[in-house]
């Protein structure tokens, strides 16, 4: 209690706030966190059909932290989603900070659909945003709202705002605030150094979880986002760890012989989907996480691998070259007999459901090419994602809009984020080396 | 021998090893034959494992695939079905503008005019209508969902009053009621469309199927009474046919 009051009192000065010091504490046990590389965002394609909207710079009470503008990072959000395209701030007219002072007609000539309006007032070592949308057609106001968050924390009021903003108009949740998990491979000389990082979408605030000079595969994220799974080779042999964010507490959980493979968290968060060759070749199994007892899912001398959960929690996608060449396959329970999803061409692998059970996207062999690819799991009707020609490791942003794939650009393995429903994309490459497997946080509420 | 010795060195290297260590005696060489010729039995079998697995994953794969077209083909006969259907719908209905408008230019020859009930035409649908009725009529052709469809022909009916397709509707109902022998029900709907719409194109089969309603209900007397009416009031209908055919087969 004390120590908050005297936190209080000396409110504005320079000082290591409680968030700095976690940080420097987190810093400390990691390491060599401070070699994270961050990565560049490079947009390559925006979309004809995106909505004008017009994001006017905050007003600003107090001291503000510095760094990027709130408003300029909500701007950038918004462009990235390949669903809008925001206004640059000096082809504004008027600069309105609140309701009363948006003139539509202003925002009319201007061709704007939507404006954002909103304040910013320093409370202590807080940032409180008042913020507004207006419909310009129809003179209304969509939004009001406040939010705050810690002077260190603006990039994730930011997030939040273009969230709210992203839903307001869409329909749809935004997924700004989400994180992206993803694996860097530096080398230098003959050593090679992975990197298991966590950023935010744009690719900011990049910060490292594990080093090691052998392979790091597969992250992949809990549902309440708190931890990630993820095969390391650390020992010199595969095994599965779960890897809980906050405190840097790693668990091994799957140390078998032979190949401890694809981990994938259910739904509920109490059990992992993982391929095991324990038995003799690969099979999926069911691992409780509490008990660490298996249960093996499927059954066939073929290879069946890289499972992941449907959205009803009961049943799993997977891949199996039963047939020949890999496939992608579905089991609608534990049980089910496993049904073809794929027939388009003979190679598709790395099955990746979205959340509402609509579409699966994997990477499609055509042509010697390897693009990412969806089936519409109602119609059966299958389409390329893709244009370039070495894509792997799909990842679908909880919202369903967007798509994270790794793929080749200039001999680099490099992250490119797509909208599902085409034009916008915008490539994520590592300010040094490659960057690869991909994997899209849930929405944490 | 070489034969022999390779998959010997490939497949058992234990034995083969102590083999080459323990002195060769008459008795040890016949074991040693032995085992060879089950090694390299292993190795057929393994080798044709191999090509039956490989064989499988072939039919694996087309059967899969098979399956596949199979369900795609199915989808696709229905989905021509129901265009068909909808061509034929709009093509009946044109058939029944055309006789009315050429009675209207004073054309003597103009069938419709000549005896029996002159076909009126009725209200059009709206597209939003037009769909609505296919839905139904799917329901009824492709679902086989009767009782939806009971509960849609009635808030059709209540929706669009006094349409060309609300005459339709009625008409439907009795047929579903029919199939479900709802004999009252049916009769009912059928009544509808006999008694106040008999100038419609679907009055002639409504009154056919009227009489055949009456006749499953036993009574054969009204049932004959509806079949002539046809005969009389619809000629050169296809009910006016089947009419004539069941006046003829219950004549005796």
């Amino acid at each position: 209690m004390g120590n908050q009051m005297t936190n209080r009192r000396r409110t504005g000065t320079t000082r290591p706030g409680k968030v700095t010091i976690w940080l420097l504490m987190l810093a400390v046990m990691i390491g060599s966190s401070t070699a994270s590389a961050e990565l560049l965002i490079r947009i390559t394609e925006g979309a004809d059909s995106a909505i004008p909207v017009a994001v006017v710079p905050f007003a600003e009470t107090g001291e503000m932290p510095a760094g990027d503008q709130i408003s300029s990072i909500v701007r950038d959000d918004l462009t990235m989603s390949g669903e809008f395209r925001p206004l640059a701030p000096e082809k504004m007219l008027s600069l309105p900070s609140k309701g009363e002072e948006v003139y539509f007609r202003d925002w009319r000539l201007l061709g704007q659909r939507y404006v954002l309006v909103g304040q910013l007032t320093r409370m202590g070592d807080k940032i409180e945003a008042r913020y507004e949308l207006f419909d310009v057609n129809r003179e209304e106001r969509l939004l009001g709202a406040t939010a705050s968050s810690s002077v260190n924390n603006t990039r994730s009021l930011a997030h939040h705002i273009s969230d709210k903003v992203y839903e307001a108009i869409t329909g749809v949740p935004g997924a700004f605030s989400t994180k992206l998990a993803y694996v860097t491979l530096q080398r230098s000389g003959g050593e090679s150094m992975y990197r298991l990082q966590v950023s935010d979408v744009d690719g900011k605030r990049a910060r490292v979880r594990l080093e090691s000079d052998e392979p790091i595969l597969s992250p992949a994220w809990s549902p309440d986002g708190e931890k990630l799974a993820y095969v390391s080779f650390e020992t010199g042999k595969p095994a599965i760890y779960i890897h809980e964010l906050s405190s840097g507490n790693r668990t091994r959980v799957a140390d078998f012989p032979g190949l401890n493979s694809a981990p994938a968290f259910s739904p509920d968060g109490r059990s992992l989907l993982l391929t095991l060759s324990k038995d003799g070749n690969a099979e999926i199994y069911k691992m409780d996480i509490q008990s660490r007892s298996l249960k093996r899912l499927t059954n066939h001398w073929s290879i069946d691998t890289e499972p992941a959960w449907d959205h009803t929690g009961e049943g799993f996608f997977f891949t199996s070259d039963r047939s020949g060449g890999p496939q992608i396959y579905h089991k609608s329970s534990e049980e089910a007999e496993p049904r073809r999803i794929t027939f388009g061409s003979r190679y598709n692998a790395r099955p990746r459901p979205d959340n509402d059970g609509k579409y699966v996207y994997y990477v499609h062999q055509r042509d010697k090419a390897f693009h990412i690819a969806r089936t519409n799991l109602q119609t059966e009707e299958e389409t390329i994602l893709t244009r370039t020609e070495s894509d792997e490791s799909p990842s679908v942003s909880p919202n369903g809009r967007m798509l994270i794939y790794a793929t080749k650009q200039d001999g680099n393995s490099v992250l490119t984020v797509i909208a599902v429903d085409g034009g916008a994309a915008y490539s994520l490459p590592a300010s040094e080396g490659d960057v690869r497997e991909p994997a899209w946080s849930p929405i944490v509420r | 021998m070489a034969t022999v010795l390779l998959p010997l060195a490939f497949g058992q290297a234990g034995s083969a090893l102590a083999q080459s260590v323990s002195p060769v005696f008459q008795d040890n060489a016949s074991e040693a034959e032995r085992k060879a010729g089950n090694s390299q039995a292993n190795a057929e079998l393994f080798y044709m494992i191999q090509q039956l697995q490989g064989e499988i994953r072939r039919l694996q794969g087309r059967v899969e695939e098979q399956r596949n077209l199979i369900d795609r083909l199915t989808k696709q006969s229905r989905d021509r079905y129901i265009d068909l259907d909808q061509r034929i719908l709009k093509l009946s209905e044109k058939v029944a503008e055309a006789p009315a408008a050429g009675a209207g230019t004073g054309d003597p020859s103009g069938q419709a005019g000549e005896s029996g009930v002159k076909t009126k035409i009725y209200r059009q649908p709206s597209e939003e209508e037009r769909s609505a009725y296919q839905k139904i009529q799917s329901l009824i052709h492709q679902e086989k969902n009767y009782d939806q469809a009971i509960n849609g022909l009635y808030d059709f009916i209540d929706k669009y009053e006094e349409g060309d397709l609300t005459v339709n509707a009625y008409y439907w109902l009795g047929e579903v009621y029919l199939v479900e022998n709802q004999l009252e029900q049916a009769r009912q709907a059928f009544t509808i469309v006999a008694t106040r719409y008999g100038d419609h194109r679907k009055a002639s089969d409504a009154v056919y199927k009227l009489g055949v309603t009456l006749d499953r209900q036993g009574n054969k007397d009204q049932a004959r009474a509806r079949m002539e009416t046809v005969v009389r009031d619809y000629p050169n209908t296809s009910a006016a046919e089947l009419a004539k055919k069941y006046l003829e087969s219950n004549n005796g």
